[in-house]
């Protein structure tokens, strides 16, 4: 049967107001699962929130509790209020950016009022490190006018050597029937940052009495983000977007530090000689990257995620990030979602791992195996249960986190051949949500 | 040239796209888990987490504060 053009008119103004209460997601960025029936009137504040922690433990290092609490009240007009406290408490050893030798090796602690030996053959780890971190941020968010929305929002958070605020703002349109969204947002963050036992000049030697630049250092971050979210099909809706930042000041890590080796010809060639120079890195980075994210909708098979982001700065890191997750509904409650990561990196241009007795030193140095080559992966499995049809959920995930590195670069000689000059390191997470 | 590479690339993107997807057909894409955000404590622990460990930072919207991580 052909409908004629005046009856497809009426239908299509008819579906579209009975349509708009379900209509969600693209211009909102999240959506209900609502029945009509049982909606609430479109006057009351609806409050939504999350209560959530995670676990996350390294084999011998570092171990972090993070437990979040999140509150979004949802007033009339589509003006949502949100907020959320974020603890995070972390204990453990941090590897401190020295390599691995065959012999003990003692290092001053940040304080400087006390000493640490390293076995030898033992990853070169702080164990004092500890730190408690609090975070607080809230956002408003908006509709300007028939296709516009706007949001603000401020963070705030404070550990023990470091304090950090910032505001965002952004600014979204609507078009082509609610089916294209661009937005543009930025964000201004500004960091003080005391080190236990002050922040030491970079390239200094260790010392208790290492010299220092002052007690307090600073930090800033801004970032531009475009977006744009196309629905592609009635199954399939894509995001990219492109992030620019630029951060200055202080960038250093006041606890890392580089070891100074043996140089080659000599008997014990590779071995530390016991002086270490603290991380030195450039006053400032401007980074790029670029993300694409996809979700598609299998029908009854549930839904694919999918997403890359390619990213490069001027500190000569480059990365490539690939996601993928499959969310199956196992029942009209249950679902389950594995999920996979996969991560390379190419090192900084001031990245080393280790500095040659006798040659001069290069302007900025760093050890820290976070900005080395690396691959990570992450394998992931969540499980979860919807316990009602407002959006009231709870989920379990866990994931195994593995990172490595190049253990015998070509740069090794003497005895450093003979140790992992980047050790693995590998975390297991645990994450519960609940979503009400 | 990764500018030229990046805008080729978003021209390629919008060609795929077909018409526009009417309200009444929006069924699936108005699912929770259709949603770019709907999972905002999860990616907030996972930026945390990646940029606390790694290189790279950002792309898919502001992390929301800074941290000392080290």
């Amino acid at each position: 049967m052909q409908l004629k053009p005046k009856t497809i008119k009426k239908i299509k103004s008819s579906l579209a107001l009975a349509t708009t209460v379900l209509l969600t997601g693209v211009s909102q960025g999240h959506a209900q699962d609502t029945q009509i029936a049982d909606a609430p009137p479109p006057s009351a504040t609806k409050w939504t929130g999350a209560i959530a922690n995670l676990y996350y433990s390294e084999t011998d290092r570092v171990t972090a509790i993070e437990p979040v609490i999140n509150l979004n009240a949802e007033f009339s007009g589509e003006r949502k209020w949100s907020n959320k406290l974020v603890v995070d408490t972390l204990t453990g050893a941090s590897h401190n950016g020295a390599v691995m030798s065959r012999n003990p090796q003692t290092f001053t602690s940040p304080s400087g009022s006390s000493n640490y030996t390293i076995a030898p053959g033992n990853v070169t780890l702080d164990p004092t490190f500890k730190d408690t971190r609090i975070a607080l941020s809230s956002s408003w968010s908006q509709p300007l006018g028939e296709n516009y929305e706007w949001s603000v929002g401020g963070n705030g958070s404070k550990e023990y050597d470091f304090t950090s605020l910032s505001v965002n703002s952004s600014i979204s349109k609507n078009l082509n029937n609610k089916n294209t969204k661009l937005s543009l947002g930025v964000s201004g963050e500004f960091d003080s940052i005391n080190p236990v036992g002050g922040a030491p000049v970079g390239l200094a030697t260790m010392s208790p009495t290492k010299p220092t630049l002052g007690t307090t250092e600073s930090k800033q971050v801004f970032d531009l983000l475009l977006g744009w979210t196309q629905v592609m099909s009635r199954s399939w809706i894509v995001q990219l977007n492109y992030n620019l930042g630029h951060s200055s000041g202080y960038m250093n890590d006041p606890y890392k530090f580089t070891s100074e080796v043996v140089a080659p010809g000599a008997g014990n060639a590779g071995d530390p000689t016991g002086t270490y120079f603290y991380d030195k890195r450039p006053d400032s980075r401007t980074k790029h990257a670029l993300f694409i994210d996809s979700k598609y909708h299998l029908g009854g098979w549930g839904i694919v995620g999918t997403s890359y982001r390619y990213f490069f700065d001027d500190w000569g890191v480059t990365s490539h990030t690939a996601d993928i997750s499959y969310h199956v509904p196992i029942s009209s409650r249950w679902y389950v979602e594995p999920s996979f990561r996969y991560y390379i990196q190419n090192k900084a241009d001031f990245y080393r791992y280790f500095q040659v007795q006798g040659q001069s030193l290069p302007q900025e140095m760093s050890s820290d195996y976070r900005l080395g080559d690396m691959t990570a992966m992450t394998i992931g499995l969540e499980f979860g249960r919807k316990l009602d049809s407002y959006g009231k959920e709870i989920s379990f995930r866990a994931q195994l986190y593995t990172q490595q590195g190049d253990s015998s670069p070509s740069e090794a000689y003497g005895f450093l051949t003979s140790q992992d000059l980047y050790p693995k390191l590998t975390a297991v997470i645990g994450q519960v949500i609940y979503k009400f | 040239m990764k500018y030229v590479a990046a805008l080729v690339f978003l021209v390629a993107l919008q060609g795929c796209a077909t018409a526009p997807v009417e309200p009444w057909d929006k069924d699936l894409l108005s699912e929770e888990k259709m949603t770019f955000g709907s999972d905002a404590i999860q990616k907030s622990y996972e930026q945390h987490t990646y940029f606390s460990k790694e290189a790279t930072s950002g792309g898919s919207g502001f992390s929301g504060g800074g941290c000392g991580c080290n």
